[in-house]
């Protein structure tokens, strides 16, 4: 309620603009806007200019879908020109689709432009002026790439995926030697995705994003590249605090894990590529690896899926060796789990409920398909007619009595990795009834891509 | 059951001297004022000491206390919703909606106000409206819907066209 009082004159303040605003009040409206919004804004008048570049700068994305070329000459070209930006760029973003079955084309640069480019690739002072050099005269993308991202000093994220890491070696390479100089060229990047999980790689490509030590967020492939251990002892990975990864070694992820310090969390995607003759997953191998990151691991998921490379036919001898979740029980500081129901159901007549080898603190549980889109024998009789029925008998017999086990459970998902394995009566079952009390249970079809799951999570 | 406790009143003058009688809780959306109120002290609380809100005058610090007294319940906001992906959302609830149909001129005195009073969340939904103001609109129109004069010679406005077209790109 108001008490009346007269209006004191002349209180009242001059005409309130747009223009006239505070950079703070301006700066909020911005950070709300998209790139075609912020594009139309630096041409509205100089001062509306200078508010919405660092904010249209600070966020480069290129998307290279097919043969169509993103134009990323046109940035460096305006970065040239104007260098002032470049303190802007937070986050650069690569990505688009995986052409694997054409050819991409390469970028059409003029000598002249090139002789602009030559000064910032010598100031860079990287053991790589000449090759680099080289690759810019051949037009290769790779080269504009690393010439975006070696200027690129104040960035936090860096996301390179599909076509831009079709021939990933040069880009590792500058990763690397910017990582190694001194001072590193990249001081503040926390973020990095590196994500090439259908190109073979040598090991100091797969290696390279290891090498930036300030980054705490990591996306990477290994794939299949077998090494007996982790090879890098001098990287250092004190500040990594979340992993995401595919690799079928496990030796060198044992040793990876042991090279860092808070990992909080991890997800692992056991991955393999065609041409392997035969498939051992030694689960018992996986799991001991876990337990280099016991004392700091909040967050775990691993992702074994052999079922989305192979067509019936050509299926290869599969060996899984799996007796035991015990070394599991004691992460106490593990409150999310994503592991394949396998882990629930053990194998054939010898299966058992293992729901008591689940960590204590778990609140959230996703059971993963994947495995058993082959192996549906691991289930009960009901699986070949009725698999939904059986996944559901399964979790129900297992947790019995999941109160005293596992106290915290508040949500269980089963992830159907393989989109078919999971039918639809397991919606309309789970509609009028849970099979585990007081405890929901989703159905999530998902095809894991741990860079796309970043995408979406993140940005 | 027991008879609910009435609300506690506390007093705020505009800065052309209009005193508003409001509940505590409905202050105490803004920031400034709660903070202000833990420095006073309850005894000091009066219509005669009425805190001063120096900034905002009698109209719009009106529709302020009609906004606080509307969102008075509201949960604190979640540290989830400062996350860079929801920064970019413009989407306003309806009762907001409404709220700020107002002019132009009245539209920036709220969003000035709350800047002020440090009410984060009133701040959000001024900034959002304008956002939204600006989303689809080509230069020349967001300089007639603000009232902006363009300062760029042709060949300036060509040269920044230029200077972009790498973000063009879809």
């Amino acid at each position: 309620m108001d008490k009346d009082k007269p209006a004191r004159a002349g209180a009242r303040r001059k005409r309130v603009e747009f223009s006239h605003v505070p950079t703070e009040i301006i700066n909020n409206i911005m950070k709300r806007l998209r790139r075609p919004s912020l594009v139309d804004l630096c041409l509205v008048n100089k001062s509306l200019r200078s508010h919405a570049e660092p904010f249209l700068y600070s966020t480069v994305v290129f998307q290279w879908i097919g043969t169509r070329l993103p134009p990323i000459i046109n940035l460096l070209q305006t970065l040239l020109r104007r260098p002032e930006l470049l303190a802007f760029i937070r986050t650069v973003i690569l990505k688009g689709s995986d052409s694997r079955e054409i050819r991409l084309p390469n970028i059409r640069a003029s000598e002249s432009r090139i002789q602009h480019y030559m000064p910032i690739i010598q100031k860079l002072n990287l053991p790589l002026t000449d090759v680099w050099v080289q690759k810019l005269r051949e037009g290769h993308m790779d080269a504009f790439v690393a010439l975006l991202i070696a200027q690129a000093s104040k960035m936090r994220r860096l996301i390179i995926v599909d076509n831009f890491l079709r021939s990933p070696d040069f880009i590792a390479q500058v990763l690397q030697c910017g990582a190694l100089s001194q001072p590193p060229i990249w001081e503040r990047l926390e973020q990095l995705v590196f994500f090439t999980p259908f190109v073979a790689q040598r090991p100091e490509t797969a290696l390279a994003p290891f090498y930036p030590s300030t980054v705490t967020q990591l996306v990477v492939s290994l794939g299949d590249m077998q090494l007996r251990g982790w090879p890098a002892r001098e990287l250092d990975l004190d500040r990594l605090t979340s992993l995401d990864i595919n690799s079928s070694c496990t030796p060198l992820m044992a040793g990876l894990l042991a090279r860092t310090r808070c990992l909080k969390s991890l997800s692992w995607e056991w991955e393999y590529s065609p041409g392997f003759a035969g498939i051992v997953v030694d689960l018992d191998k996986i799991i001991a690896a876990f337990s280099q990151v016991k004392a700091t691991l909040e967050s775990l998921r691993l992702r074994v899926d052999i079922s989305q490379r192979w067509s019936a036919n050509d299926e290869p001898e599969l060996n899984v060796i799996f007796e035991s979740m015990t070394p599991l029980i004691d992460f106490e500081k593990i409150t999310k789990l994503d592991v394949p129901l396998l882990v629930l159901t053990g194998f054939g007549d010898e299966a058992e409920s293992l729901v008591r080898s689940i960590p204590r603190n778990v609140e959230e549980l996703s059971l993963s398909t994947g495995m058993m889109f082959q192996e549906v024998k691991w289930l009960p009789d009901l699986a070949d007619e009725w698999p939904d029925e059986a996944i559901l008998n399964t979790i129900e017999e297992s947790f019995k009595n999941y109160r005293t086990s596992l106290p915290r459970l508040r949500c269980i998902e089963i992830i159907d990795t393989a989109d078919c394995f999971v039918g639809k009566r397991i919606d309309e079952i789970l509609e009028k009834t849970s099979p585990v009390e007081g405890i929901d249970i989703e159905i999530i079809r998902d095809i894991w891509s741990p860079w796309r799951a970043c995408l979406s999570q993140r940005f | 059951m027991a008879e609910s406790k009435p609300a506690q009143k506390i007093w705020i003058r505009s800065n052309d001297d209009k005193t508003f009688e409001i509940d505590r809780d409905v202050g105490e959306r803004s920031v400034l004022i709660k903070n202000l109120l833990e420095d006073v002290g309850d005894a000091d609380l009066s219509e005669e000491n009425a805190i001063p809100i120096q900034n905002v005058n009698e109209t719009v610090l009106r529709k302020v206390i009609e906004w606080c007294e509307h969102h008075r319940n509201d949960p604190p906001a979640s540290q989830d919703e400062e996350s860079d992906a929801r920064k970019k959302t413009t989407e306003i609830e309806e009762w907001d909606q409404k709220f700020m149909q107002v002019d132009q001129e009245m539209l920036f005195e709220i969003i000035l106000a709350a800047n002020y009073l440090d009410i984060k969340a009133l701040l959000d939904v001024g900034c959002k409206t304008v956002a939204n103001m600006i989303k689809g609109k080509s230069p020349e129109e967001i300089r007639k819907t603000f009232n902006i004069t363009n300062d760029f010679s042709p060949e300036e406005e060509e040269q920044i066209r230029r200077e972009n077209e790498w973000a063009e790109d879809r």
